[in-house]
């Protein structure tokens, strides 16, 4: 079964539109969602939240529509992180708790307390003292403890340092373990959706440029460092985009379909993302 | 719901606990008339609250808890409703005990005037939550002062009339307005969760 099932989604604003999107995230499974900014990446989250009215298409969130009444219920088993949004700024953690236990039906109190423990927060310090990462931090606390088996993550390392970024991704391995759970995740920093992600999802300017497995993503695609005259055995159909340098051409090709003559590295999704979006649109200028 | 309102509840109590103290303060000054003060505070706190809120952006928040966006928007009107009962209490026990301090019985004409006081605050909640919503805090808040406006002016014609002799008496007064204040709030109830449930945060 499919945690979450987005068929031609659409959603129009002045000046932008989310523009037919589907995919699919099998159950226990991790998907992260790669975009630049404005791609479409918040909006797409709060269109499977159902918290903005979709113009046309289908949102199945754990195999419930997510505009039946009954998508209430479901909530309860979907942890949310936003980005920026949170408690008012004068209360505090032990009264988030409190609030929460009257929320979720299935509130655990003391695994909320563990991971504020984990994360060393301090529970009686009111919201405006905190910095953005242990907001951040808390907003994760609150989304793990509460038996979710989904979660719906907004930028939610954006603001934390590398060694917290890294126990978070801890945390979502952790979470995954358990076949029935899925996540959800969007990201600027992609070298995290790398580590954690089973299938990634691009988006640019309200399309979804591609959604694959991370592995086979990783596989059919490559980096060519070469010099000019290097580079002339690639045929045309391999290169998906190239730049060009005063020392020769970098460039993001098919694997599959470049010579074996020809040095080929391991991409990172970081080199794939640049690639599809920056040097495309200037090499088809 | 239950939830909702306690978080509403965590992000007055700092600011009511200071104005507890402003009114022990005034409630010790003989002779002032602190009841108009503390009831109009009273209906300022859902927007307290929301001003809280929109700083925050918790509606954002809110829209993924599994609360109904019927019941985000009824919990303010509760606590509207909760500050108003509690503000009356509190005046109408403050009255009684400095009555019993003087020696004297408590008019009956100072409930009259609490119910007419808590009739205009309800008219104000239901006038005022509506535009909050629609147009946020910051806007709201000029509907607030345009009402307030009215209000006073209202009131001064109607005191007038009132002492002319030429309309009703408080008591009769108070038979009209207790339904039309309870119709504005149904009323501005369901207007605010239409305008809430169009919203996109």
């Amino acid at each position: 079964m499919n945690a979450i099932e987005v068929r031609n989604l659409v959603k129009k604003y002045p000046g932008f539109k989310l523009d037919n999107v589907s995919f699919q995230l099998p159950k226990g499974y991790i998907m992260g969602l790669v975009g630049d900014n404005g791609a479409g990446k918040s909006t797409t989250m709060k269109l499977i939240m159902n918290s903005i009215k979709r113009d046309s298409g289908v949102v199945k969130v754990l195999g419930c529509d997510n505009t039946s009444k009954s998508f209430v219920k479901v909530k309860e088993e979907i942890g949310v992180v936003l980005d920026e949004a949170l408690f008012p700024e004068v209360l505090n953690a032990k009264q988030v708790n409190n609030i929460m236990k009257r929320t979720y039906m299935n509130w655990e109190e003391d695994r909320f307390f563990g991971y504020m423990d984990r994360f060393s927060l301090p529970p009686d310090k009111v919201f405006k003292d905190y910095s953005r990462g242990m907001k951040m931090k808390l907003s994760i606390s609150v989304a793990l403890s509460h038996k979710s088996r989904l979660l719906v993550l907004d930028e939610p390392t954006s603001g934390l340092d590398p060694i917290v970024r890294d126990e978070i991704l801890d945390i979502l391995n952790e979470f995954t373990r358990d076949e029935e759970n899925s996540i959800v995740i969007s990201s600027h920093i992609t070298g995290d959706l790398e580590k954690i992600c089973d299938y990634v999802a691009f988006l640019h300017k309200g399309k979804l440029v591609l959604c694959e497995e991370k592995d086979t993503l990783l596989y059919k695609y490559g980096i060519v460092h070469a010099t000019r005259s290097e580079f002339g055995v690639v045929p045309k159909n391999a290169i998906v985009s190239k730049r060009e340098t005063p020392y020769g051409i970098d460039a993001l090709v098919f694997r599959e379909k470049t010579p074996k003559t020809v040095k080929i590295e391991k991409p990172t999704i970081e080199d794939i993302f640049v690639f599809m979006h920056k040097y495309r649109e200037e090499n088809y200028k | 719901m239950k939830g909702l309102l306690l978080k509403d509840f965590y992000t007055l109590i700092k600011q009511v606990r200071f104005f507890l103290l402003v009114l022990l303060f005034m409630a010790l000054l003989p002779g002032t008339s602190m009841a108009p003060f503390v009831i109009l505070y009273a209906v300022m706190l859902p927007v307290s609250i929301l001003g809280y809120d929109e700083r925050a952006k918790w509606d954002r928040y809110a829209a993924m808890l599994p609360y109904t966006k019927k019941s985000i928007v009824l919990s303010k009107y509760i606590m509207g409703y909760a500050g108003l009962i509690l503000a009356s209490l509190l005046t109408v026990t403050a009255h009684v005990v400095y009555a019993n301090i003087k020696g004297s019985v408590p008019e009956l004409g100072y409930f009259y005037e609490i119910g007419v006081l808590v009739c205009i605050a309800l008219f104000y909640l239901a006038v005022h939550l509506p535009f909050m919503y629609k147009f946020g805090v910051e806007k709201g808040r000029l509907v607030f002062l345009a009402l307030t406006a009215v209000v006073v002016f209202g009131l001064m014609y109607l005191s007038d009339k009132i002492s002319k002799g030429l309309m009703l008496d408080p008591y009769d007064l108070l038979a009209y307005i207790i339904p039309v204040a309870i119709t504005a709030n149904l009323v501005s109830i369901l207007v605010s969760i239409r305008i809430y449930e169009k919203k996109e945060f």
